[in-house]
C-alpha cells in the first residue's frame, strides 16, 4: 500500500507541472496515459495507475490556478478565478492570488479527510434521497443561474430602446451563450463529431472552443501586459476570512463532486451566493477549496464503499478497467490525495515564481500566442479535424460573454440543457425536432 | 520622426497605449481621447461580427454535419476504454431471455455479434416504454441492430438506448425441423413446432414448463414472467390439447427449450395434432433414438409390477423391448386386465433409456392400443405348484393368515385347503391397498410363482391382481 502512496505523488509531481501549461486539461492527459498504459504497460497493476491518477488530478485541481490567474486560461471550473485573479494580477499581487486559493485547496483536502470516516455511511443514503429529485434540482439550478443576472447599464444611452438594450444586451447575451452551447451540446451529445475511438474525449473541442480560447482571445485584443508581481512575506487575509472561504467552496464543492453535470464553477458559484461572499479574498479562497472538493472529491466517491459513485472525468476513465472492491483502499486513496496536495501546493508557489520569470522573458503576447498554438494542436491531436471545427463554432459562442459582458458560466449550457432536457424525457423530443435521430 | 519618438511609436502598436498620447486604449481602434487611428489593430466590431457568424452558421453548420456523419458501427471486439461514451451502433443476435422490471421499466438483453462477444443493451423508462408501445421488444434468437451510449466497465460492457427508432429488429422466419436432431449450435434458431400438449409443470413461481410431443420428439416451452408480463398471460393449457409453438431454442443444461417471443406465438388447437407415428419394428430401435417418439406393436411375453407401475416385456417377433406403464397410465386404461401376458397391442410413447436399457413410455392411455385381450389366466391350487412354476402368471384362491411386514412391504399367508403360499406386497402396493389385508379374509389374487430362499411365493403385479371377496 505504500508504494500505491509513491505513486500517487509522482502522479502529482507529474500533474503539477502538466497543470502549468495553459489550457491543458489533466483528463487530456489521462486519457492520453490510459491509451498508452493499455498499449505498452498492459501488466501494470490497475491499482497502480489509479493511484497515479489520484495523484494527478490531486496536483492538477491545486496547481491550475496558475494558468488561470498569470495566463487568463480557466477550464470549467476555474471561470470564477480569472476575474478576481486578474485583478489581483494588475494590482501586482498574483501571487498572493496563488497561495490563496491554495489554501482554500488544503482546506478543501482537509474537509475532505474530515467526511471520510462518515462518508461510507452517510453517501449513500444521500444518493438514494436525491436520487428521483436531480431532474428537477437541475433545473432550478439553470433558473437561479439565467434569473441571478441582473441588467447592467451605464445609462448613457438614450432614453428608449437604446437605454433598454444597453441595459439588456449582457442579459440577451447570456441567455444567447446558454441556448446556443446547450445547442451545441445537444448536436455532440446525440451524433457526436470526434473520432469513435477518443469518445471519452468527445467535449473536450468544446470546452476548450467555450473556457479557454476566448480568453487567450480577450489576452490578445486587450493587449495588456504582465506588471511586475510582488512576492509577499505575508498575506492580506485574516484567519476568518480565510475560514469563511474555505467552508463556502468546501460547500459548493462538494455539492458539484456529488451532483451530476454541475462542475466546480457552478457549485462554488451557488455556494458564494448561498453564504452571501463580497470578500474577494474569501472569494478566491472558496474557488481554490470548490474545485479542489470538485476534482478530487469526486474521484475520492468512487472509492467511497458502498457507494463507488462515477463523477468526473477521471472517474470515468478508471472505471473502464479498474472497480475499488476493498474498503480500505478509500481511506488509503484519502491519505493518497492528502499528500498529493500538500506536495503540489508546494509546487505550485515555486511555480508560479517561474511563470512570473517566464512572461518576463517571453512577454504576455508571445505567451498568449504559444497558448492559442497549444490549443489548437491539443484538439487537433486528441481530436482531428472534425474537432477543430467544434472548437471553432464553440470559441465563436464563448466569445459572446466576454464582448458583451456577461457570465462565462452561461457556456455550462453545453452539458446543463441537453442532460437537463434528458432528465425530464424532453431531450428525444427536441432531437427530434432537430433530426438527429 | 526620430529614433526615440519611433521606438515609442513601434513600442505602443505592441502594447494597449495610444502612441499618440500615452494613455491606456485596451483593444480600440481610435484612441478614446486623443483621437488617433492606432495601427495594427483588429476592430472589436470585426471580432464581434466574426464571433456572431461562429456561434450561429458554424452551429447550423455543425447541426447539418452532424446530421449526415453516420453511426459508427463496431463488432464488439472492437470496443475498447477510450470509447466509454461513444454513441456507437453494433449488429448481433439476442442470445439469452430478457429481463424486465416493470416498476423502473428498466428493459435489458444479451446481444452477441458474429464474434462470439457480447454486450448488454439497456433501455430506461421512456424509451422502455416507447418499444412496448409501439411492440419493439427483442426477443431471444432475434437480430438486432442498435445504436446507443457505450458504458465500459473493468467487468463488462454495456449499451444504453437513448433512442427507441434507434432498436432495429429483424425476427427471422421460423424453420422447422427434426427435435431429436438439435444440437447446442442451434442456440438461438428460431422453430415452429406443432404437437401435443404433455406435462405441464411451474418449477417455481414465475416459470411455466409446457412439455410439447411431436412425431421427431419432446421439446420444452419455456414461459417466465418476464414474458408474460411483456406479452400478456398464458392462455389456459390442458394436457393432450393441440399446440403450435413457433419460438428460439435455447439449452437448460444440455436440453434444448423453446422461448416464444410473444404469448401469441403459443397457438392452441381443441384437438391435438393428428400425426402419423411411423410403425417400426422393436430390432430397430435403438440407444441413438432416446428422446424419440416411436410406435411398436407385438404381444406382452411378460408382466412385472414395480413401484409406481407396471412393467412389460413386448415381443415383435423380431426383438423384445420393456413398456412401461405408469399407475396413471395402466389405471386409465379401458380395461386393465387385458393388459396382461399373452395381449396383443399397438402402442407409442417416448423412447427413454434406463440402465442401459431400452423402454417404451407412454405418456397416457390413448397411445395404448390392445387388439386382442390377454387370455384367461389358470386358476390352480397351491398343492400343484413347484419351483418349476417359477415365472408363472397363476390365479390363487383362498384364506389369508395374518400380515407380517419386512423392510420393503408385507407378506401375507394364503390358504387354499390343498397348501399355504406367502403372498408378497411390495410397500408402494401396500400403500395403495383400500384397506389393509386382515387373517381371515377370502382373497382371490393372481400373480408371478417366485422361489425365494427355496420357499415359493406370490408376487401380485398390480392392484388389479388383488381381489378381497367382498369389494
Amino acid at each position: 500500500m505504500l508504494a500505491l502512496l509513491g505513486w500517487s505523488l509522482l502522479g502529482a509531481l507529474l500533474a503539477s507541472l502538466l497543470a502549468v501549461i495553459p489550457a491543458l486539461h489533466i483528463y487530456n492527459v489521462a486519457g492520453f496515459m490510459l491509451l498508452l498504459y493499455h498499449r505498452w504497460f498492459p501488466t501494470l497493476p490497475p491499482e497502480c495507475v489509479t493511484f497515479l491518477f489520484l495523484g494527478m488530478i490531486a496536483g492538477y485541481a491545486m496547481v491550475n490556478t496558475l494558468p488561470s490567474i498569470f495566463f487568463s486560461v480557466p477550464d470549467d471550473s476555474t471561470v470564477f478565478i480569472v476575474l478576481p485573479g486578474q485583478k489581483y494580477l494588475l494590482q501586482h499581487r498574483g501571487y498572493e492570488a496563488v497561495i490563496l486559493s491554495g489554501i482554500g485547496g488544503l482546506g478543501g483536502l482537509l474537509a475532505l479527510v474530515a467526511l471520510s470516516p462518515f462518508a461510507a455511511r452517510w453517501l449513500p443514503v444521500l444518493r438514494e434521497i436525491l436520487n428521483p429529485h436531480v431532474g428537477w434540482i437541475l433545473w432550478t439550478i439553470i433558473a437561479y443561474m439565467l434569473l441571478s443576472e441582473w441588467p447592467k447599464g451605464s445609462e448613457r444611452a438614450a432614453p428608449g430602446w437604446r437605454r433598454w438594450f444597453e441595459s439588456w444586451k449582457s442579459l440577451l447575451a447570456g441567455l444567447a451563450t446558454f441556448l446556443l452551447s446547450g445547442l451545441m451540446g445537444f448536436i455532440l451529445m446525440y451524433r457526436p463529431l470526434v473520432p469513435v475511438a477518443v469518445a471519452f474525449q468527445n467535449l473536450l473541442p468544446a470546452f476548450v472552443g467555450l473556457f479557454a480560447v476566448p480568453w487567450v482571445i480577450q489576452n490578445l485584443l486587450s493587449r495588456s501586459e504582465l506588471p511586475e508581481q510582488y512576492i509577499p512575506v505575508d498575506l492580506d487575509a485574516p484567519v476568518d476570512v480565510l475560514l469563511r472561504g474555505i467552508a463556502s467552496g468546501v460547500m459548493g464543492g462538494l455539492f458539484a463532486a456529488f451532483f451530476p453535470v454541475v462542475t466546480g464553477g457552478i457549485g462554488g458559484f451557488l455556494a458564494g451566493h448561498a453564504t452571501a461572499q463580497q470578500d474577494e479574498r474569501a472569494f478566491i479562497v472558496s474557488q481554490g477549496a470548490s474545485k479542489v472538493v470538485y476534482y478530487v472529491g469526486g474521484f475520492l466517491l468512487f472509492f467511497v464503499p458502498g457507494l463507488y459513485l462515477t463523477r468526473g472525468g477521471m472517474a470515468w476513465m478508471i472505471s473502464t478497467f479498474y472497480t475499488p472492491y476493498d474498503p480500505v483502499l478509500y481511506y488509503w486513496a484519502t491519505a493518497a490525495v492528502l499528500l498529493a496536495g500538500v506536495l503540489a501546493f508546494f509546487l505550485s508557489l515555486g511555480f508560479a515564481r517561474g511563470i512570473m520569470f517566464l512572461v518576463r522573458q517571453l512577454g504576455y503576447r508571445h505567451v498568449s500566442w504559444l497558448t492559442l498554438g497549444l490549443l489548437g494542436f491539443i484538439v487537433l491531436g486528441m481530436t482531428g479535424p472534425k474537432g477543430v471545427l467544434v472548437c471553432l463554432v464553440a470559441t465563436g459562442i464563448g466569445l459572446i460573454p466576454v464582448l458583451w459582458g456577461s457570465r462565462r458560466m452561461n457556456a455550462m449550457g453545453v452539458l446543463l440543457l441537453p442532460i437537463g432536457l434528458n432528465m425530464i424525457g424532453a431531450g428525444d423530443t427536441l432531437a427530434r425536432l432537430l433530426r438527429l435521430l | 520622426m526620430d529614433n526615440a519618438q519611433s521606438a515609442k511609436h513601434s513600442k505602443s502598436t505592441k502594447t494597449s497605449n495610444c502612441p499618440s498620447c500615452g494613455r491606456f486604449v485596451g483593444p480600440y481602434s481610435v484612441c478614446p481621447y486623443c483621437g488617433a487611428h492606432l495601427q495594427g489593430r483588429i476592430s472589436v466590431r470585426v471580432v464581434k461580427t466574426v464571433a456572431i457568424l461562429l456561434a450561429t452558421v458554424g452551429l447550423a453548420f455543425l447541426w447539418w454535419l452532424a446530421r449526415h456523419t453516420p453511426i459508427p458501427t463496431l463488432s464488439i471486439t472492437e470496443v475498447q476504454g477510450s470509447m466509454n461514451l461513444a454513441y456507437v451502433q453494433v449488429a448481433g443476435k439476442v442470445v439469452r431471455s430478457l429481463s424486465y422490471d416493470p416498476e423502473s421499466h428498466y428493459l435489458s438483453f444479451w446481444l452477441a455479434d458474429e464474434t462470439g462477444q457480447e454486450i448488454w443493451v439497456a433501455a430506461y423508462r421512456d424509451v422502455t416504454q416507447a418499444l412496448l408501445d409501439t411492440g419493439r421488444v427483442p426477443a431471444l434468437g432475434d437480430e438486432v441492430s442498435v445504436a446507443g451510449t457505450l458504458r465500459i466497465r473493468e467487468d463488462f460492457t454495456a449499451l444504453t438506448l437513448n433512442i427507441p427508432e434507434h432498436l432495429i429488429i429483424t425476427r427471422p422466419e421460423p424453420v422447422e425441423v427434426q427435435l431429436d436432431s438439435l444440437t447446442l449450435l442451434d442456440a438461438g434458431l428460431r422453430l415452429r413446432v406443432a404437437g401435443e400438449v404433455g406435462q405441464l409443470t411451474t418449477p417455481y413461481a414465475g416459470l411455466t414448463l409446457i412439455a410439447v410431443r411431436t412425431a421427431s420428439g419432446e421439446i420444452t416451452v419455456a414461459v417466465d414472467e418476464v414474458l408474460t408480463t411483456l406479452s400478456g398471460p398464458l392462455p389456459e393449457i390442458i394436457a393432450g390439447q393441440g399446440i403450435e409453438v413457433v419460438g428460439a431454442v435455447s439449452f437448460y443444461g444440455d436440453r434444448p427449450q423453446l422461448v416464444p417471443a410473444d404469448v401469441r406465438d403459443i397457438q392452441l388447437t381443441e384437438r391435438p395434432v393428428q400425426e402419423v407415428i411411423p410403425l417400426m419394428e422393436i430390432s430397430n430401435l435403438s440407444l441413438s433414438m432416446e428422446r424419440s417418439w416411436v410406435r411398436v406393436r407385438g404381444e406382452i411375453v411378460k408382466l412385472q409390477g414395480l413401484k409406481g407401475g407396471v412393467k412389460a416385456t413386448l415381443d415383435d417377433g423380431t426383438a423384445q423391448v420393456i413398456v412401461l406403464l405408469w399407475e396413471r397410465v395402466y389405471a386409465a386404461l379401458p380395461d386393465a386386465t387385458a393388459f396382461d401376458v399373452g395381449a396383443q397391442l399397438e402402442l407409442e410413447g417416448e423412447l427413454q433409456v434406463y440402465n442401459g436399457e431400452l423402454e417404451i413410455v407412454p405418456e397416457s392411455a390413448t397411445g395404448v392400443s390392445i387388439s386382442q385381450n390377454a387370455p384367461g389366466v389358470p386358476w390352480v391350487e397351491i398343492s400343484s405348484l413347484s419351483a418349476q412354476d417359477a415365472g408363472q402368471v397363476v390365479c390363487l384362491r383362498g384364506v389369508l393368515g395374518e400380515p407380517v411386514g419386512f423392510s420393503a412391504g408385507i407378506k401375507v399367508p394364503l390358504d387354499d385347503g390343498t397348501g399355504e403360499i406367502p403372498v408378497l406386497l411390495w410397500s408402494n402396493m401396500v400403500a395403495q391397498l383400500p384397506r389393509q389385508p386382515v387373517g381371515g379374509e377370502l382373497l382371490e389374487v393372481t400373480g408371478e410363482v417366485s422361489v425365494y430362499r427355496g420357499e415359493l411365493e406370490l408376487i401380485p403385479r398390480s392392484l388389479l391382481d388383488w381381489h378381497l371377496a367382498g369389494e
